[in-house]
């Protein structure tokens, strides 16, 4: 787990150094990246964006990763204390690797900020919208992990959601509710936030119900 | 003890296990027979409440399982030692002594703390045997226990049966070996195409 994490940290890190701003290493380069856009010219900065979904493939695959190697053992944990269980394991693993996410990306918001002397206004929205975000994708991974559906498909589907809505995000602004960040996220942050906690809402209802119905193994085991 | 009456399972309406009627008691092991696809493991899974009846009824007491179905499969890139404490975590009956020794049992101490990637699929098997033998569970299902084992490891796993069975209900799903070499089995229950076609007893003191 910890050389896990420093890999992961150092990935981000590099990902964010790379990122196109103009400036060096700049704490606007954490924005440039969570957006894919470029501020001057009012359009998708390409180079950026292809960066940006480097990381969601860092931060989707991790949590994939995770949840289904905890899902293996689902006959062994489902025995010893039910369907409920094995979810609320599932639901824990995908909770704590968002955290971990999140203290990386504190960690390179801190020396960001101690390279470039200044703030950003950026870092709340990135923090709650990050954690919203991640938890929406997390628990759409176990949902369709308890529907049989295998890893690499779940990954697949995550992740062409996740490209598209990015893109189509600067020309619709209401796909930034699938993203972490988009352009003009300042105007609408707390719509997003408030459509982010809708949909995670729902998503627990429906682990909830997946948990409580009694099928799951048998959908699993088909 | 278990009890099952009548019980039909279906999945994708497809007719899993047809009419499946039988009684297990503590203290004896059970030889479930039965080619590829004949419902051996469906029925362990319904024994443990993985798979619920269609129809049917399932008579039994809270019992507590361990269980080895299928592959063995663990979180690769953790230790075997960190394997069985996340699951002992889950019923807190069991701590690091148990857990070792009980590793000790199945000659993995040694390995405790090498990743379960790194195992051959032998000590994957048994590692998943001790995982489902370590919180001393009432009942005991285990499919194709004896896959990839070596001969020591072979007999010391038939011994570890032999020593837990009685106060236990224990079934084994197996096809492909000489019965005579395992002396262990009081009963034999033959599975065809999701039925019970016999269900006999077995002195294996007279075979060996």
């Amino acid at each position: 787990m910890r050389k896990k994490t420093i890999m992961l940290l150092a990935s981000i890190f590099l990902l964010y150094v790379i990122v196109s701003n103009g400036e060096g290493i700049h704490i606007s380069s954490l924005e440039l990246l969570a957006t894919g856009f470029n501020y001057t010219t009012e359009k998708m900065h390409f180079y950026n964006y292809l960066l940006n979904i480097a990381t969601m493939i860092i931060y989707i695959s991790t949590m994939e990763s995770a949840v289904s190697s905890r899902f293996r053992l689902r006959n062994y944990i489902t025995t010893r204390g039910g369907h409920t269980t094995l979810v609320s394991c599932l639901v824990k693993t995908a909770v704590q690797h968002i955290f971990v996410i999140l203290l990386i990306k504190q960690i390179v918001y801190f020396l960001f900020f101690l390279i470039s002397s200044s703030f950003t206004p950026f870092y709340l929205f990135d923090m709650i919208s990050t954690l919203l975000t991640l938890s929406v994708l997390g628990l759409m991974q176990i949902i369709i992990k308890l529907q049989g559906i295998s890893e690499k498909i779940s990954l697949f589907l995550l992740l062409s959601i996740t490209v598209i809505a990015q893109l189509m995000s600067y020309q619709y602004p209401v796909f930034s509710a699938i993203v972490i960040a988009s352009a003009g996220w300042q105007d609408m942050q707390l719509t997003m936030l408030v459509i982010k906690s809708i949909a995670i809402a729902v998503m627990i209802y429906i682990v909830h119900f997946i948990s409580k119905s009694g099928k799951l193994m048998e959908v699993v085991e088909e | 003890m278990i009890t099952l009456e009548e019980v039909n399972k279906e999945l994708k309406e497809k007719r899993v296990l047809q009419n499946i009627s039988l009684t297990l008691q503590k203290g004896k092991v059970y030889l479930l027979k039965g080619h590829n696809g004949s419902g051996k493991t469906m029925l362990l899974r319904l024994l443990c409440d993985l798979l619920q009846p269609t129809s049917g009824t399932v008579k039994k007491p809270s019992y507590t399982y361990g269980v080895m179905i299928e592959n063995p499969s663990f979180i690769e890139h953790e230790t075997a030692r960190s394997n069985l404490t996340f699951l002992a975590s889950i019923q807190k009956k069991i701590g690091k002594q148990e857990i070792d020794s009980h590793l000790k049992k199945v000659n993995l101490l040694e390995h405790a703390d090498t990743k379960v990637k790194n195992f051959s699929l032998g000590m994957k098997q048994r590692l998943a045997f001790c995982q489902a033998i370590m919180e001393d569970p009432d009942v005991l299902l285990l499919d194709e226990p004896f896959n990839a084992l070596d001969d020591d490891n072979f007999a010391e796993m038939v011994r570890l049966i032999q020593e837990m069975k009685k106060d236990k209900i224990i079934v084994i799903a197996a096809h492909g070996f000489n019965i005579s070499e395992i002396p262990l089995f009081d009963e034999i229950i033959t599975m065809n195409d999701g039925k019970i076609k016999s269900m006999e007893e077995y002195n294996s003191s007279l075979s060996s």
